[in-house]
C-alpha cells in the first residue's frame, strides 16, 4: 500500500519526452473540434444533410489517443525504475492525456447532445484501450531496443490490429465500440457486445501488466548481472 | 386400432386447444360498403371473438407504403382491447389508407407478439373522388346507399365523404353520437342535401318540435314548412331562417334553400327529387397547414453557445498547456495544476453549454386555427406541430385530438430517414404517438378535433353604440384581439383567461385591414395569410399563445400560435 502511494507520488506526467505528445494531441484534435462548433442557425439549415466535422473529431481523437498512448510505452522502457513504478507512471500518462482532453469532450457533449453518462462510459473504454496499447508499447520497448525496429513493429501491429478487429474480435475495435456510444441507436440490444468489450480490455490489461512485469524483472536481473545498478 | 385413433384425436385436440383459445379476427368492414377515398381517414369495423381466458391485447391496423425512392414508411394505429372469455367485440376506428396497391393489415398483438392477423385487399373498391352517400333514396349513379345504422359515430370517419343525400328518413333514427358526428362533418365542410316532397315536413321536417328533433330543426334552412301542390307536384314552402338563402328557384318559387353550417352547408330541396344540377360552391375547403408548419419550423432559430467564447477558451487552454509543460520539466507540481485547470475548464464549459437557452432537447412550433361560429355548438380546431430533435431517443407524445397523423416533411428534410410512428388510441380524445427521434431531425404532425367553443362573441347592435361582449373560456390569454364590423377592424386588445369583457364599439380604436396586417408579427401574419378570412362580419379575431393539444415536456422550447376566429355575433 505504502509502495503504491510512493509510486503514485513519483509519477511525472510531463517529461521532456512526453510533453510534445500532450500538446500535439491537443492541437491535432482541437482543430476539427473548433471546426465542428455549431453556430445558431435556422432549423431548415440545421436539418439539411451537411458535412459535419464531429465524426472527424471523434475519429482523430480515438486514433491519436491510441497512437500517443502506444508511444508512452517505449519512452517508459528506458526508465530505470521498479516494474510497479513504471506501470503506475505509464498508466498515469494515459490518464493525464485523457484529463487534458476533458474540455474537448465536454464541448463534444454540448455539440452532440448525448448524455454525459454515455460519454463518460465511452471515455472509460478509450482509457482502457489506450492503456492496453501503452503496455504493448512498453513490451516492444523492452524487447527491441532499436528505435527503428520499435517504430516498425508498433505501427504494423497497430494497423493490423485495428483493421483486423473490424472482421474478428470486434469488441476490441475502438471505432466499432465507440460508434455505439456516440451513435444514435438504442443500446438495449448491445449490452452483451459492450460487456465483452470492456471485459476483454480489462483482462488484456491484467495479462499485459503481468507480462511486462516479467520482462522488466528479467531486464533488471540482466542489468544487475552485468554489474549495473537500477 | 381404436386405441391408436383415440390417442390421435386426443393429440390433435391438445394441439388445437391453444390455437382455439386465442382470439380471432372474425370480420373487418372497411369504408362505406367497402368504398373509400385514398388518403382520407376511412372507418374500419373489426369484430373479434375470444374463447380463451380474459386477456388484454393490442389491435393494430397498419399499411406498409413505399415511395418512389423505394423507402418504406408504415402507418400504424394501435388500440388496447380487453376481451372477456367467450366475448365477441366490435371495434370501430378510423385509419388513413394511403395506398390502394398495398393491403391493409389488421393484427392482434399480445406483448408485441403477433397472435393473428388478416389482410384486406383495397385495390377493388376505392373511389377516385370524394364519396356521396345516399340515405333512403333510390338508386342513383355515383351514389353509395347506406343504412342509417351504418352511419359513422365519429366525424373523422366522414373525411372521404363530400355529400350526403337524405331522403325520406326519420332523423330520430340517428343516435346522439351519429348526430354529433354528422354535425362535426358539416362544420368542417360537409354538404347535406335533403330532398322533401309529399308529407315530408309533417313526417320528417320537425314540424312537432321535441328534444329529439331540435338538432334537425336547427339544421333546416326554413321554418314553418308546409307542402303545397303545384302542377300536380308536392312542393315544399316555408319561411327563410336567418342566415339561410334561396339558391335555386323556378317559376318564382324556391326550389333549393341553403343554410351554412360552419364551413359546410345544408341544402333543402323543395321537391321529392334532386334537381338536375345542384348549386356548386366555391372551394372553401380550408387550406392545408402542412406546408405552413414546415415553413414555420424551418424558420425557427436554434441557439447554440457562442463559438467565439468556446474557441477562445480552448485556445487559451492549449497555449497554457504548452507553456505549463515547458515549466513542468523544472517544477513538478505544475502537472497537477494543469490537470486541475483542465477539470475546471470542463466544468465551466459544461455549465455554459447547459444554460437553459441551450439545453432544450426539442425545439417546436405549434400553429393552429380555432374556428368558432356563434350559432354552432361546436368549434373546429386544427393544429399542426413541428419539432426539431437535438438528440436521439425514444419519444412519446400525448395529443388531445380526434385524429392525428404524421405529415410528410418538406424536401429539405426528406433526405433523412423518418422511421415509423405508432399512433395509439388511449381514449376517444387522446392519442399517444411513439417513435424514435434522430439527432438533428424533424417531425411534423397534424391534429384535428371538435370541441366546445373556447370563446363566445356577441355584438348587440340594438343599442347605440353597438355593445361588444367577449367571453374567453379558455385557460390561456386571448391576445391582440380585433373585432371586424363591416369593412372596419377595431382593436380590442387582450382578454384574460376565463374572463368576460364588455365594451361599447365606440371605445375601440379603429384600424384599416391593411394597417392591421402590417402590424402583425411575422409568425402571426403567416398564420393569418394561411387561414384568415376577411369575409365574415361581425367577427372576432384573436391569438392564443398557449395550446393544450400537444402535451409539453420540461426540456422543450415551444412557440405556440393559434388563430381564433369567431364568425357571426
Amino acid at each position: 500500500m505504502r509502495s503504491a502511494r510512493e509510486a503514485i507520488a513519483r509519477i511525472e506526467p510531463i517529461m521532456p519526452t512526453t510533453w510534445s505528445a500532450y500538446v500535439g494531441y491537443l492541437v491535432l484534435t482541437g482543430i476539427p473540434l473548433l471546426m465542428a462548433l455549431p453556430s445558431s442557425a435556422r432549423i431548415d439549415a440545421l436539418s439539411e444533410p451537411r458535412l459535419s466535422m464531429v465524426p472527424i473529431f471523434v475519429t482523430a481523437a480515438i486514433a491519436l489517443f491510441t497512437i500517443y498512448s502506444l508511444n508512452f510505452g517505449p519512452a517508459h522502457a528506458k526508465l530505470r525504475r521498479s516494474p510497479q513504478e513504471i506501470h503506475t507512471s505509464l498508466l498515469g500518462h494515459v490518464g493525464f492525456l485523457m484529463v487534458l482532453s476533458l474540455p474537448y469532450w465536454t464541448v463534444f457533449v454540448g455539440i452532440s447532445g448525448l448524455p454525459l453518462a454515455r460519454i463518460a462510459v465511452a471515455l472509460f473504454y478509450l482509457v482502457l484501450y489506450g492503456s492496453c496499447w501503452a503496455l504493448i508499447g512498453l513490451a516492444i520497448g523492452l524487447r527491441w531496443p532499436s528505435e527503428i525496429t520499435q517504430f516498425n513493429i508498433k505501427y504494423a501491429l497497430l494497423i493490423v490490429s485495428v483493421i483486423g478487429t473490424f472482421f474478428a474480435l470486434r469488441p476490441l475495435n475502438p471505432f466499432l465500440v465507440l460508434s455505439l456510444w456516440f451513435g444514435e441507436g438504442s443500446l438495449k440490444e448491445q449490452w452483451g457486445f459492450l460487456l465483452l468489450a470492456y471485459g476483454s480490455l480489462g483482462a488484456g490489461i491484467f495479462l499485459l501488466l503481468r507480462w511486462t512485469a516479467t520482462l522488466l524483472n528479467k531486464r533488471d536481473q540482466d542489468i544487475i548481472a552485468e554489474g549495473g545498478t537500477l | 386400432m381404436r386405441r391408436i385413433c383415440a390417442w390421435g384425436f386426443v393429440t390433435v385436440a391438445l394441439a388445437a386447444a391453444p390455437v382455439l383459445a386465442q382470439p380471432q379476427i372474425e370480420s373487418v368492414e372497411l369504408g362505406f360498403n367497402g368504398r373509400f377515398l385514398p388518403g382520407a381517414l376511412t372507418p374500419l369495423v373489426v369484430t373479434l371473438r375470444h374463447r380463451g381466458p380474459a386477456q388484454s391485447f393490442y389491435l393494430e391496423v397498419s399499411q406498409e407504403i413505399r415511395d418512389f425512392t423505394e423507402r418504406s414508411f408504415s402507418e400504424r394505429l394501435r388500440m388496447s382491447v380487453s376481451l372477456a372469455p367467450g366475448a365477441r367485440k366490435t371495434i370501430s376506428l378510423d385509419f388513413p389508407i394511403r395506398s390502394v396497391g398495398v393491403p391493409v393489415r389488421v393484427a392482434l398483438l399480445a406483448e408485441n407478439r403477433e397472435i393473428t392477423h388478416t389482410e384486406i385487399v383495397v385495390r377493388e373498391r376505392w373511389s377516385e373522388t370524394p364519396i356521396t352517400l345516399g340515405l333512403a333514396v333510390g338508386q342513383m349513379p355515383s351514389l353509395e346507399p347506406i343504412a342509417p345504422e351504418k352511419l359513422p359515430k365519429r366525424w373523422t370517419s366522414y373525411e372521404g365523404v363530400s355529400r350526403i343525400v337524405w331522403g325520406r328518413l326519420d332523423p330520430a333514427r340517428l343516435s346522439a353520437e351519429q348526430r354529433s358526428a354528422l354535425l362535426g362533418w358539416l362544420v368542417c365542410g360537409g354538404e347535406l342535401v335533403i330532398v322533401s316532397g309529399e308529407n315530408w315536413y309533417e313526417q320528417f321536417g320537425a314540424a312537432q318540435p321535441s328534444v329529439e328533433s331540435a338538432w334537425w330543426a336547427l339544421l333546416l334552412p326554413i321554418t314553418n314548412g308546409r307542402v303545397v301542390r303545384h302542377h300536380e307536384t308536392a312542393w315544399l314552402e316555408g319561411d327563410l331562417r336567418p342566415g339561410a338563402r334561396v339558391v335555386v328557384s323556378a317559376a318564382g318559387r324556391p326550389v333549393v334553400w341553403e343554410r351554412p353550417v360552419g364551413q359546410g352547408r345544408v341544402l333543402l330541396v323543395a321537391l321529392a327529387t334532386l334537381p338536375e344540377q345542384l348549386p356548386g360552391r366555391s372551394p372553401e375547403r380550408a387550406p392545408e397547414g402542412d406546408q405552413a408548419i414546415i415553413r414555420a419550423l424551418g424558420a425557427l432559430v436554434v441557439p447554440f453557445p457562442a463559438r467565439e467564447v468556446i474557441g477562445g477558451l480552448l485556445l487559451a487552454f492549449v497555449i497554457g498547456v504548452g507553456i505549463g509543460g515547458m515549466l513542468a520539466t523544472y517544477r513538478r507540481r505544475i502537472s497537477l495544476g494543469i490537470a486541475l485547470a483542465a477539470v475546471a475548464l470542463s466544468v465551466v464549459l459544461f455549465q455554459y453549454q447547459h444554460r437553459p437557452e441551450f439545453s432544450h432537447e426539442r425545439y417546436a412550433v405549434h400553429i393552429g386555427v380555432v374556428r368558432i361560429w356563434s350559432d354552432e355548438p361546436i368549434a373546429w380546431e386544427q393544429d399542426w406541430y413541428g419539432v426539431f430533435f437535438r438528440r436521439s431517443q425514444d419519444e412519446l407524445f400525448l395529443v388531445t385530438a380526434d385524429s392525428v397523423r404524421a405529415v410528410k416533411p418538406g424536401l429539405w428534410a426528406a433526405a433523412r430517414p423518418v422511421g415509423e410512428v405508432i399512433a395509439e388510441i388511449v381514449s376517444p380524445q387522446t392519442r399517444a404517438l411513439r417513435f424514435r427521434s434522430m439527432r438533428d431531425s424533424v417531425r411534423f404532425f397534424s391534429a384535428e378535433r371538435m370541441a366546445e367553443p373556447l370563446v363566445q362573441f356577441t355584438v348587440n347592435e340594438a343599442v347605440t353604440p353597438p355593445q361588444i361582449r367577449v367571453y374567453n373560456r379558455s385557460s390561456a390569454v386571448l391576445q391582440d384581439a380585433v373585432v371586424r364590423m363591416g369593412q372596419e377592424l377595431y382593436r380590442l386588445g387582450t382578454v384574460a383567461a376565463q374572463t368576460e369583457l364588455r365594451r361599447p364599439l365606440s371605445e375601440l380604436s379603429r384600424v384599416s385591414p391593411a394597417e392591421w396586417l402590417t402590424s402583425l408579427p411575422e409568425g402571426q401574419r403567416m398564420v393569418w395569410q394561411q387561414w384568415g378570412d376577411m369575409n365574415a362580419s361581425p367577427a372576432l379575431i384573436g391569438w392564443l399563445e398557449d395550446g393544450s393539444v400537444w402535451a409539453k415536456t420540461d426540456r422543450e422550447a415551444r412557440t405556440v400560435l393559434r388563430l381564433v376566429t369567431v364568425s357571426g355575433g
